[in-house]
């Protein structure tokens, strides 16, 4: 049965950036409809992991195996990776001046479904559920891709992006950081209107806060590349009031 | 003549065996607005700044350029503005994009007379690098004989930067389709400027230049 195939599936997963190693073998099953939180200290190794599964050049996967819906993840390009269902909700996303939020996404959504007439006339409709799920003003449409964008905005606008693309594996890397309560509300409802049966959204995150909004299935906590803990969400709740000492302790006596 | 307007735009896209050397002048009298729209993306040599002499009191120069410098490409392009009337305004606001080896110039030139006083102006030069091999200069004069003059200067060069292609490819285009929009981006204040037509036709231009180039 295809559909008890994982949506990810990573396997021994070792990524070095600039000879470092910063992932030391790394393994995880994503589902259909699951939501998973990866939780850890800073320069545990979450944004690395972010990264290198959405292909940044810089992020050097020197051994195991990533499959996304039965594909080898890993020998597509980062385009492909995108194309086949992969989507990265950015900690610190990209200003392309002069290009505007429509044309942009006009383009995301042409390399998806080239000139289908039917996907191009519905575009407007889509672009502007997406704005209101979000709650951003329709001027945005002309604004230029995260230009002077406040953080909020920057934020609200990677998840926008994701409504639009219907990602099948939706990571996001620190989407929480930066957010005032009212926009952390906001991302969070529109993340848990696109998540679904048929997707799995994994969640980067160092604190547990946007995890009250989006409630995961499962929390991993990620210490010095390797996963030390796994659980479900009252795992969160126990790093919220211990911090993550108490499985320092453990990693090491383990 | 006064109080008259006048807007010339040129699009030129030579051989590449052809060096392209052109003098343009205008001179605007009182309260008259001269505009330049001058985009250079073919021929071996360009040199060419178009030139504006603001004679007559209240007169407006604006000079909007764009270069596209490809492979064995020199674009040397620029402005030249003189203001020799009080209360004279000018803009020039320079483009340059350099790939595959090509190399573009901005020289300007921008004078003011004693006389005049109360004047503006205003320069903006944009280059985008889009690999290592390229070159971009840029050589702007200012030779100013007021001391009633305001002056503004802005030049900034910036690289195809790895981490925008990559936010870009992340969202399923292809590189080329992501170095053609950043392209497009950094153009947009000029394209916008241009008539229909020849907006359309240099959005042609420049997807064909980019077609296949490798940053």
């Amino acid at each position: 049965m295809s559909n008890q195939t994982p949506l990810l599936s990573i396997k021994n997963l070792h990524v070095s950036v600039e000879g470092i190693e910063v992932l030391k073998g790394v393994s995880l099953e994503l589902n259909r409809g699951e939501k998973h939180a990866i939780m850890g200290p800073n320069g545990s190794g979450k944004s690395s992991m972010a990264n290198a599964l959405a292909g940044h050049p810089a992020y050097e996967i020197t051994s195991g195996e990533v499959m996304i819906d039965g594909q080898n993840l890993l020998d597509m390009e980062v385009t492909e990776r995108s194309i086949a269902g992969l989507f990265l909700a950015f900690q610190y996303p990209m200003a392309v001046p002069g290009v505007s939020v429509t044309a942009f996404m006009r383009s995301a959504m042409k390399a998806r479904h080239g000139n289908s007439a039917t996907v191009l006339r519905q575009f407007r409709k889509d672009l502007n559920d997406a704005f209101e799920l979000l709650e951003m003003k329709k001027e945005f449409a002309d604004r230029f891709v995260n230009d002077g964008f406040s953080g909020g905005e920057k934020k609200r606008f990677e998840i926008l992006q994701m409504a639009m693309l219907m990602p099948k594996v939706a990571i996001l890397d620190e989407t929480d950081s930066g957010l005032d309560i009212d926009a952390l509300k906001v991302v969070s409802k529109g993340v848990n209107a696109i998540a679904g049966d048929d997707n799995t959204v994994l969640m980067v995150t160092h604190y547990q806060r946007i995890l009250n909004y989006v409630q995961p299935d499962f929390v991993h906590v990620l210490m010095n590349g390797k996963f030390v803990q796994s659980g479900g969400p009252e795992l969160a709740h126990k790093l919220e009031d211990l911090g993550y000492d108490w499985l320092k302790e453990e990693a090491v006596a383990a | 003549m006064e109080d008259a307007y006048i807007r010339y735009t040129t699009i030129q896209n030579w051989a590449p065996n052809i060096y392209n050397l052109v003098t343009k002048r205008a001179v605007a009298k009182k309260n008259s607005v001269v505009e330049w729209v001058d985009g250079n993306i073919g021929s071996k040599l360009t040199m060419k700044y178009p030139c504006i002499n603001l004679v007559g009191e209240g007169a407006k120069g604006e000079i909007l350029t764009v270069a596209i410098a490809g492979k064995g490409q020199h674009q040397d392009s620029g402005a030249k503005v003189i203001h020799a009337a009080p209360n004279t305004s000018s803009r020039i606001i320079a483009k340059s994009i350099s790939k595959d080896g090509g190399r573009s110039t901005y020289r300007g030139l921008v004078k003011a007379y004693p006389n005049a006083i109360n004047s503006k102006v205003n320069v903006e030069c944009d280059a985008l690098l889009l690999d290592d091999k390229s070159r971009t200069d840029t050589y702007p004069t200012m030779e100013i004989d007021s001391d009633r003059v305001t002056i503004e200067h802005e030049a900034s060069v910036s690289k195809v930067a790895e981490e925008q292609v990559f936010y870009l490819m992340s969202r399923g285009l292809s590189a080329d389709e992501a170095r053609l929009l950043i392209v497009n981006g950094f153009l947009n204040p000029f394209v916008k400027e241009l008539p229909m037509e020849y907006a359309v036709e240099l959005n042609r231009l420049i997807e064909l230049e980019m077609e296949g180039s490798v940053g």
